[in-house]
């Protein structure tokens, strides 16, 4: 079922590619065929999915048994939520993509490709094979950037690309050393291992060596602190549904690594590392707070409003490892929120940043600017739109009962107990973000109405179809996080065994 | 004794139809078609040539299909084991696609004939270096390949430019034999037998190594780092890939240099040497290697001409085979295999899709010349999108897994390892390095083909279904064996522990 899942796209993207039709209509509905597949069979799996086992789904077959390589995928509480939130995704960014002129024949195809490797890498538990589809949803990316991106994309596509091959080097290099030492790829074997507390004697004296590695591949791919600096030219350049690609999942993709390869693989050296890693990513909470009350250019401005709020879920992973004096059930409970909110947080930040992206894409298509001082008023004129995307905002700022609320709250609580300085700085930002996403609302949609804009259209039916599930599925994960909260809470549990 | 002139027969079948072609080719061309038009000959000669050596790939697989144990005929001068066999079914497959590509463009010049029944010597030759454990025919089979190639590679010889590089390779070429020759004969000084297996078993009874043997190996892997563009011994190369007539580059590419490493697998790995023989030259590889990636990668970074970059890829690559060396007898001669085959059919495939974009076209390969052909011709950029990719070692194709493969054996030396500085892990994170660095280059030409506009005086590209073929099967090849390695690489880690 699960290899179904990864393989619907690449099969709807060789039929865009082979069977475009007329001027390529015929490669947008190949498109969204292939992404509702997909999104069926996830949707189907998760009504059999069941909480109180780990893994689940599984499909093991051997593939290279030369270098003790499997095929091995299945789907447990660390990767379900990211999973069903690439289904959803995949929709809003097909259907984002739906006006795109621009040969739709090269376009749909590599969307489809992107996605293919995206499906793949969530749901791969050896290395080599979470390495192939990680290493692979580069191409795509690249190309997407590179061919429909904004002005300066040559470079924004080649920045991103560099930038993620030398991470990904540090972290093909750490694992085949672990390979070399333990014979395995297998996460779950290693995750074992780790349990045992004996990892580190077997590797010997390169353990720190190479958990940095692995630490390097992913600060690079989630970003944090500093080599983030690929980031802000590859969102703002890419076009908006590769934008909601890049910040709604390829992020994700880091912060994923961090849950998968470095909590349960490396728990002695992440205890160690602790202030380290926190203090990048406050460095990342704050700069990215910071920068984004800096700019004009909206989508600059949520790109680092992005980095920031991913960040929050490296605060909840790492604040987990922070030596406490609390006993052992009581640092249980803080610890369990923080985690259990930043795999929360992953999934709303993605419905979030997707809708935002995706309805600032739409306000630059109807104007031609997506510059805070070429707007004002604009409630009058589209108070529908204006709504929406409101509530998306407010989901970004934190606002109770939306999902930014449910999963932020739990980060804090988690932090505030674990590393109060850490979480005290850190709300620092959360006031921050406030106060820049007001601004953005208050100088674009109130005030006095800029005449230019007098007869822009209020909201289509697609961008009803687009983001009214997004909306709903943000106040369900505010409402009710409990629900969303239990997918996660097995493997939470399993994790945080070892801190 | 007998000698066993019917089993040598019977090894030999499918180079005697290879042979038999080769004069096929000369003869009908001679004799029959003398007034013809040269369209026509070289239609008539390459069908013979292909035909002959469609018929030897038949034999060879029938012979793979018998399950023969291992041959070995007089002192080890044909060595046939399944493994050898499938190279050489390999390298006669690849050369059936040279001659191909060869003989829908104008021949270059009058003797057409000639053309390819050199192209078919080199192969043949090719095929018994592979199938050979013997110093002296191993020698004789290089050099033959060789001289096949410099006169092939100065066969335009209107353009100034092929004849002078002609005369750079014939140089550079002979001087690096005398190299191989004189380590050769230090080595069978040392050793007192021609046949490597019978060497191996002296070596491993010497009471300590001698400082000749040393020397032996130092001269054999500078006359070898001349035949597989190991730096400081490429200066050949760039010229060579670019002035040579195309499909011949993509044949020096891919065929000779299977062949190179293929000798130097031989001559460093020997059958049933004891592993510690190997730090005898491990150094210099490792040497090689490291210089070998620096020139390779980084020369390739500002050439403008499609087929001088593949050149230095080439040397690059040649730096990731040389890591991959370092491995040692199993794992390492096994990646060293598999990474050559993968690399040869996509190298070939790049030579070929240049061959129909820029030399039918009267160009010379720079990279403008590809540019646009996402939109002149989508499926062959997409060929070419594979082959590029493949070279890369972008996943899922057989680069990746290639390369990926060859990094592990080479730091797979030293399990044990508790710092940076031992065994070759160092060695291997500069090679990784260096493919992010090659990358780069990779893209260009990716990119000139997908995102650049072609030029408005562009002529159409035409590919006939001969070439399609070929190259779709080449671009197979590599996705299929990016998917599915474990066929191929327990093939080749079987038949060399066996």
């Amino acid at each position: 079922m699960i290899s179904l899942i990864t393989f619907l796209p690449l099969l709807a993207a060789l039929g865009a590619f082979l069977y475009p039709g007329k001027e390529a209509r015929l490669a947008r509905i190949w498109a969204l065929g292939g992404v509702l597949a997909s999104l069926a069979v996830i949707l189907k799996l998760a009504t059999r999915y069941s909480t109180t086992t780990g893994l689940q789904f599984v499909e093991r077959h051997h593939w290279i048994p030369s270098l003790n390589i499997e095929y091995f995928v299945g789907i447990d509480g660390l990767n379900f939520l990211l999973v069903l939130l690439v289904g959803i995704l995949s929709v809003v960014v097909v259907l984002a993509s739906w006006e795109i002129t621009e040969r739709p024949r090269t376009y749909f195809p590599l969307l489809l490709l992107e996605l293919t490797g995206l499906y793949g890498a969530f749901t791969a538990l050896n290395f080599y094979h979470w390495f192939l589809f990680f290493e692979f949803s580069l191409v795509p990316a690249f190309f997407l950037i590179k061919l429909f991106g904004g002005e300066r994309r040559d470079e924004a596509a080649i920045k991103f690309f560099l930038f993620t091959v030398l991470g990904s080097v540090a972290l093909l290099l750490g694992f085949q050393l672990l390979y070399f030492k333990l014979g395995t790829f297998d996460f779950y074997k290693l995750a074992e291992i780790a349990a045992t507390g004996t990892l580190p004697e077997q590797v010997g004296p390169l353990y720190p060596y190479i958990f940095l590695a692995v630490l390097l591949g992913l600060w690079v791919k989630t970003p944090l602190v500093p080599l983030h600096i690929w980031q802000p030219e590859a969102y703002s350049q890419a076009p908006v549904p590769v934008t909601i690609l890049l910040s709604g999942l390829l992020s994700k993709l880091g912060v994923y690594g961090f849950l998968r390869l470095i909590l349960p693989i490396f728990p002695a050296a992440v205890k160690e590392h602790t202030c380290l890693l926190l203090t990048i990513t406050l460095a990342t909470i704050l700069l990215g707070a910071y920068a984004a009350l800096r700019q004009n250019d909206i989508k600059k401005m949520l790109t680092y409003s992005s980095l920031n709020h991913v960040a929050y879920c490296i605060l909840g992973i790492s604040v987990i490892a922070v030596a406490s004096e609390h006993a052992a059930d009581v640092k249980l409970h803080f610890q369990s929120p923080a985690l259990q909110g930043a795999i929360l947080q992953m999934f709303s930040h993605g419905l979030t940043v997707a809708g935002l992206f995706y309805m600032l894409g739409r306000l630059e298509k109807r104007t031609g600017s997506r510059y805070l001082n070429d707007f004002g008023g604009l409630r009058t004129v589209i108070p529908n739109f204006t709504t929406l995307f409101s509530v998306l905002t407010f989901s970004s700022i934190g606002l109770p009962f939306l999902a930014g609320f449910a999963s932020e709250f739990l980060i804090f609580f988690g932090a505030y107990s674990l590393a109060p300085v850490i979480a005290l700085l850190s709300v620092l930002a959360l006031l921050t973000t406030a106060l820049f996403l007001l601004t953005m609302i208050q100088r674009v949609f109130t005030g006095p109405l800029n005449e230019k804009w007098k007869n822009l259209p209020d909201l289509s039916a697609l961008e009803w179809i687009t983001v009214t599930p997004l909306i709903a599925l943000i106040v369900w994960v505010g409402v009710n996080p409990g629900f969303w909260l239990k997918y996660s809470e097995l493997l939470s549990l399993y994790v945080l065994s070892q801190y | 004794m007998n000698f066993p002139y019917f089993n040598l027969l019977i090894a030999l079948l499918p180079d005697l139809a290879v042979l038999a072609a080769l004069f096929a080719a000369l003869g009908v061309d001679y004799a029959i078609l003398r007034y013809e038009s040269p369209a026509k000959r070289n239609q008539t000669a390459a069908r013979i040539s292909v035909a002959g050596l469609s018929l030897g790939l038949f034999i060879l697989i029938l012979q793979l299909s018998w399950n023969l144990p291992p041959v070995s005929i007089g002192k080890d001068q044909v060595a046939l084991t399944p493994l050898t066999l499938a190279v050489k079914a390999f390298l006669f497959g690849l050369s059936a696609i040279v001659v191909i590509l060869s003989s829908s463009s104008q021949p270059p010049c009058k003797h057409v004939s000639e053309y390819y029944a050199l192209l078919l010597l080199s192969t043949l030759s090719a095929g018994l270096l592979v199938g050979t454990e013997n110093l002296l025919l191993l020698f004789v089979a290089l050099e033959t390949m060789s001289l096949s190639l410099y006169a092939l590679t100065a066969f335009n010889k209107d353009s100034k430019a092929s004849t002078e590089t002609a005369f750079k390779y014939f140089t550079f070429g002979a001087v690096s034999s005398g190299f191989l020759l004189f380590g050769l004969s230090y080595f069978y000084g040392v050793v007192q037998t021609l046949s490597l297996p019978d060497a191996a078993v002296a070596i491993s009874q010497l009471p300590s190594i001698p400082p000749l043997l040393r020397i032996a190996y130092l001269f054999i892997i500078v006359g070898v780092a001349f035949k597989i563009a190991m730096a400081p011994f490429h200066f050949w190369a760039p010229d060579v890939y670019q002035y040579a007539p195309t499909p011949i580059a993509g044949w020096i590419a891919s065929g000779s240099k299977v062949a190179g490493f293929f000798v130097l697998l031989k001559i460093l790995f020997p059958p049933a040497l004891p592993a510690s023989n190997q730090t005898i030259w491990a150094g210099a590889i490792a040497c090689g290697a490291v210089i070998t990636l620096f020139v390779g990668n980084l020369g390739a970074l500002r050439q403008n001409n499609i087929k001088r970059l593949l050149a230095y890829s080439a040397i690059g690559q040649a730096g990731y085979l040389l890591t991959g060396i370092l491995g040692g007898a199993i794992q390492g001669q096994t990646s060293v295999i598999f990474y050559i085959l993968v690399y040869a059919v996509a190298n070939l495939g790049a030579f070929g899709v240049i061959n129909i974009v820029s030399d039918r076209n009267g160009l010379n390969g720079e990279l403008p010349d590809v540019a646009g052909c996402w939109q002149r011709k989508p499926f062959l950029a997409v060929l070419l999108g594979v082959y590029f990719l493949s070279l890369a070692g972008i996943p899922p194709l057989a680069g990746f897994i290639g390369k990926f493969y060859l990094f592990f054996a080479a730091a797979a030396q030293h399990p044990a390892i508790t710092h940076w500085n031992q065994g070759y892990y160092w060695l291997v994170g500069l090679a990784l390095l260096f493919t992010a660095v090659a990358l780069y280059y990779y893209l260009r030409v990716l990119k000139a083909a997908f995102v650049s506009d072609a030029p408005t005086d562009a002529k159409p590209i035409q590919v006939n279904p001969a070439e399609w073929v070929c190259l779709s099967v080449l671009a197979l090849l590599l996705i299929a064996g990016g998917l599915f390695p474990e066929a191929i690489i327990s093939f080749i880690q079987t038949t060399i522990t066996a």
